[in-house]
């Protein structure tokens, strides 16, 4: 088998070099081994494959595609279950609302990406038993102090979690434009991935959460432009860490709008080092979505355990249990945080910093700038600033009552959302791994709604 | 009955013999095992039956329970090997499965310790948490067999004592080891599937194909302490698990899924 598969690299790097000029994307070499990848069996020049007019289905397009390609979808509903195997492709609708993928509750994933540099554009995905797009590389090993059935995680230090074997990770993937809903899990989920982007892009009905980007680091991950409600969470981040923004979106009526957490149950906690900036977080205290499984409610920006994450520039309203939370998760204290320049109104308390009962410590978590008029502990800014000693301790918090939880199966479906500009004749763009440039400074807070 | 030891079956609140499965004098809760229990009290059910499951279970395997598995027909799984994608999806949708058709029949038996046996048959509500059904008790000593009846909610136990009368108390899964199998049972259910990349990358696995009666069904591993038995239409048959201070593996059986109406007492 190697021997057939290195003149097969060699082709598609090859190809996949004049895409990233053609493209006007370069800087980025094209991945020699791309988690799960399977070889193509050809060159040639890169190719648009349709569908249903050269392939029936995706998977038929998708399986014949060689690194460059694009799979270039009409409208129509899909019923069937996609896996990338083949690096450096695009698959795009050619329009938003009426390209449909459908699991019909009986499949698993809309798309199961396990090759580098895969981007997915302008389509739907709705109804698969656990995720609408997912990317993601080879499985590892449990974390050290991983507790198997998650109920009393080994790891009283809160130390990093990392495995012997860390599997392996992707490298560079994308979604755009795309509308997932009512999926078992996740609409649109990285996992054990680096160097993506998911942008402009709709999550509603998710019983998980929305949008979810999970054991990283760096994560060298972009999330921008995307509305998610309805759900459980809009944006979740587990162990996701460094270079990762999640920024200039609109999280509203699901139980928890953002969180970034540490928890032993995935590798590579604690979490730390991400940055929430930009964001439109309102109204997270909906009943009409699915139950959240810690049964969390009413959070807009919850970090749970995480450390040296920022919050800037937010406006983050009508939470009703509150707008910023800053506690421990499992043995992880929240540590080096950063709340900064956010608008906040409306919550049930503006700013919270809380722990468990019977932990101490974590006294670097600081306030500064924000517009609120409650907190917990009172006067937070001064208790813990950020250019002198902290004087102040957690505070305590109590979080409403959750409402019971709907089935996601039946959630509403959502309105339609913008299709992609100039669906059917932009050029292809790979999904290339990049470190983001996002310069934070620029992030402003976003108009009420 | 002073002249026995303390046995495993519920007793009597006044009984001398209170054992770790007895019935305690906190009687007259607020919120009573007949009152109805709501959505988001079974959710926490569903997390509190887990946790349960991971406390009752910790420690009960040694490196020994590692190690190769033989399956049905001969050949050995490696013990290192991962799930499939498939089978992940498989064990992911079980206790999902379990909450969407809404209940189920069980057959609970418990190898207490060298002398008793408890079983449980009982009709589980897995949308709200309670069960109600029979609790049987067994001796290798000589005493008599024991019968009772027993209802349970996510917070709350009840059983017949020697007169035919309800004594209730709180669920305590981490006092009574009663508790922890009523618990384990409510924990059999989720509002949500788990995720199948985790469960790849945690310690489940596949053992082997059987059947449990005439069922096929495919084992999984599920954890480090739990087997899982499922059938071709992805319905959990058969769990068992191993609890630390208990005579012998914990063993499930559930029978005709669908929708059940339990009366509390």
């Amino acid at each position: 088998m190697s021997s057939r598969r290195a003149p097969r690299r060699a082709a598609a790097a090859v190809i996949g070099s004049g895409l990233l000029l053609l493209a006007g994307c370069g800087g980025s070499a094209p991945s020699a081994t791309p988690p799960g990848t399977t070889a193509t069996t050809s060159a040639g020049p890169p190719r648009i494959l349709k569908v249903p007019g050269d392939k029936p289905t995706i998977q038929a397009a998708v399986s014949d595609a060689h690194r460059g390609d694009m799979v270039l979808i009409s409208p129509g509903e899909y019923h069937e279950s996609v896996e990338v195997n083949v690096a450096g492709i695009v698959i795009r609708g050619l329009d938003r609302n009426t390209v449909i993928v459908d699991g019909d509750f009986k499949k698993e994933n809309g798309f199961f990406v396990g090759a580098d540099e895969v981007a997915i554009e302008n389509l739907t995905v709705r109804n698969f038993n656990s995720n609408g797009v997912f990317f993601t590389g080879s499985p590892g090993d449990a974390p050290a102090g991983y507790d198997a059935q998650n109920g009393s995680p080994n790891n009283p230090a809160g130390n990093p979690s990392h495995a012997a074997n860390p599997g392996t990770i992707l490298k560079g993937y994308r979604a755009s434009y795309v509308t997932t809903y009512n999926n078992g899990l996740y609409g649109l989920y990285a996992f054990a991935a680096q160097g993506g982007r998911f942008d402009h892009s709709y999550a509603s009905g998710h019983p998980d959460s929305g949008v979810y980007v999970g054991q990283c680091n760096p994560c060298d991950a972009v999330v921008t432009d995307v509305i998610g409600e309805h759900n459980a969470v809009g944006f979740e981040g587990t162990n996701a860490s460094t270079n990762i923004y999640v920024i200039n979106s609109v999280w509203r009526a699901n139980r928890v709008g953002v969180t970034f957490n540490s928890q032993t149950t995935e590798q590579l906690a604690p979490q730390g080092s991400a940055t929430v900036a930009g964001n439109l977080v309102v109204d997270n205290s909906s009943a009409d979505t699915p139950a959240q499984a810690r049964g969390a409610f009413g959070l807009g920006v919850a970090l749970g355990g995480s450390r040296n994450d920022v919050v800037i520039r937010n406006r983050i309203t009508g939470n009703v249990s509150a707008g910023v939370i800053l506690t421990s998760l499992e043995t992880f204290l929240p540590e080096g945080n950063r709340i900064e320049a956010n608008a906040l109104d409306g919550n049930g308390v503006d700013l919270v910093y809380t722990l468990a009962t019977g932990q101490t410590g974590a006294r670097t978590n600081c306030f500064v700038g924000n517009t609120f008029t409650t907190s917990s502990p009172p006067g937070i800014e001064a208790a813990l600033p950020c250019t002198a000693t902290a004087s102040g301790g957690p505070g305590p918090f109590t979080q409403q009552t959750a409402p019971p939880g709907l089935d996601y199966r039946k959630m509403t479906a959502p309105p339609a959302q913008p299709s992609m500009p100039d669906a059917a004749t932009a050029p292809p763009q790979l999904a290339t791994a990049q470190v983001p440039q996002i310069d934070v400074a620029t992030l402003t807070v976003p108009a009420a709604p | 009955m002073k002249d026995h030891p303390p046995t495993p079956t519920f007793r009597h609140p006044k009984s001398a013999e209170i054992g770790a499965f007895a019935v305690s004098e906190r009687r007259g809760s607020r919120e009573g095992v007949g009152r109805r229990v709501g959505r988001r009290a079974g959710r926490r059910a569903v997390i509190i039956g887990v946790a349960a499951l991971a406390v009752l279970v910790a420690g009960a395997c040694s490196k020994g329970d590692d190690a190769a598995t033989p399956n049905a027909a001969g050949t050995t799984v490696p013990a290192t090997s991962k799930l499939t994608q498939e089978q992940a999806a498989e064990l992911s949708q079980v206790l999902f499965k379990n909450f969407d058709s809404g209940g189920a029949t069980v057959d609970v038996v418990v190898p207490y310790n060298s002398t008793a046996t408890f079983t449980i048959h009982a009709e589980v509500d897995f949308k709200d948490s309670k069960g109600r059904g029979t609790l049987d008790t067994t001796f290798t000593d000589g005493r008599p067999p024991e019968h009772q009846e027993i209802a349970w909610t996510d917070k709350q136990a009840a059983i017949t004592d020697s007169d035919g009368k309800w004594q209730q108390r709180l669920l305590e899964p981490t006092r009574y080891p009663v508790d922890q199998v009523l618990a384990l049972v409510n924990g059999l259910a989720s509002e949500t599937r788990d995720n199948p990349a985790l469960l790849r990358q945690g310690p489940s696995q596949f053992l082997r194909t059987e059947t449990v009666g005439t069922t096929p069904v495919d084992v999984y591993r599920y954890g480090e302490r739990t087997t899982w038995f499922v059938d071709d239409a992805g319905a959990l048959v058969r769990l068992t698990a191993e609890i630390p201070s208990f005579g012998g593996p914990v063993s499930i059986d559930l029978r005709s899924p669908g929708t059940r109406s339990v009366d509390l007492p």
